[in-house]
């Protein structure tokens, strides 16, 4: 029987799932592929794609060990802060103790949580999607962002050439009246 | 057993597919590279 090995990883964060049905991996893949292919990049890499394949000799070993008809799916563990570390809620608590719809919404609760559990004023992309990609398996880009700011809930501000973000008091009352679980 | 692998990096994310299905990996990069190059063209 065959083996599927997907990796996901963004940073220093990565997921992975390895089965022995093609349709979960398949499945997967496309839910990557789409947000893979409208990601904005802001790095000097932006609009390259590097593509590797290997042949038939490839040297990589395959799984050892895999679970019939089952995939795991195994996140890192969120890092955080030494303080508070036992009573502070991860974000994927957070959100799930939360009422979220759709990626926008868990987007501002990830800007509430960040201003109100974790104290801090201001959030860059970068940042945010190091706590949000292990938290939910998605990843927030540039159009967001943008919608949010249209939408009058996030300010942002230019600082050292880093963009960064803040939950504004609109953004507060938008979460308090309708994401608040 | 031969283990066909595809890896897909843009900017910081990267994903890799590995497998010994050589038709499923054949089809899944078939899948990326049309939707790349539609993409960008």
């Amino acid at each position: 029987m065959s083996t599927y090995h997907f990796k996901a990883k963004y940073n220093d964060e990565q997921i992975e799932v390895v089965a022995k049905n093609g349709a979960v991996i398949e499945r997967e893949l496309d839910r990557y592929l789409e947000s893979f292919l409208n990601r904005k990049i802001h790095t000097e890499n932006k609009n390259e794609f590097d593509i590797c394949t290997h042949g038939e000799q490839c040297q990589k070993e395959a799984p050892t060990e895999v679970q019939q008809d089952t995939f795991e799916f195994q996140p890192q563990q969120e890092q955080s802060s030494p303080q508070d570390e036992t009573q502070m809620p991860t974000l994927s608590e957070f959100i799930a103790s939360n009422k979220s719809y759709n990626t926008f919404s868990e987007f501002i609760i990830a800007a509430y949580y960040i201003k109100k559990v974790l104290n801090q004023d201001c959030f860059t992309l970068k940042m945010l999607n190091a706590k949000f990609y292990p938290a939910t398996g998605s990843l927030v880009d540039f159009s967001l962002v943008e919608e949010a700011k249209n939408s009058g809930l996030i300010d942002s501000k230019e600082e050292d050439g880093v963009t960064k973000y803040t939950l504004n008091e609109q953004g507060e009352s938008h979460f308090i009246n309708q994401l608040r679980g | 057993m031969a283990e066909y692998v595809f890896k897909m990096k843009k900017g910081e994310v990267e994903i890799e597919l590995s497998s010994d299905d050589a038709e499923f990996v054949e089809q899944q990069l078939a899948k990326w590279r049309e939707e790349i190059l539609k993409k960008q063209g």
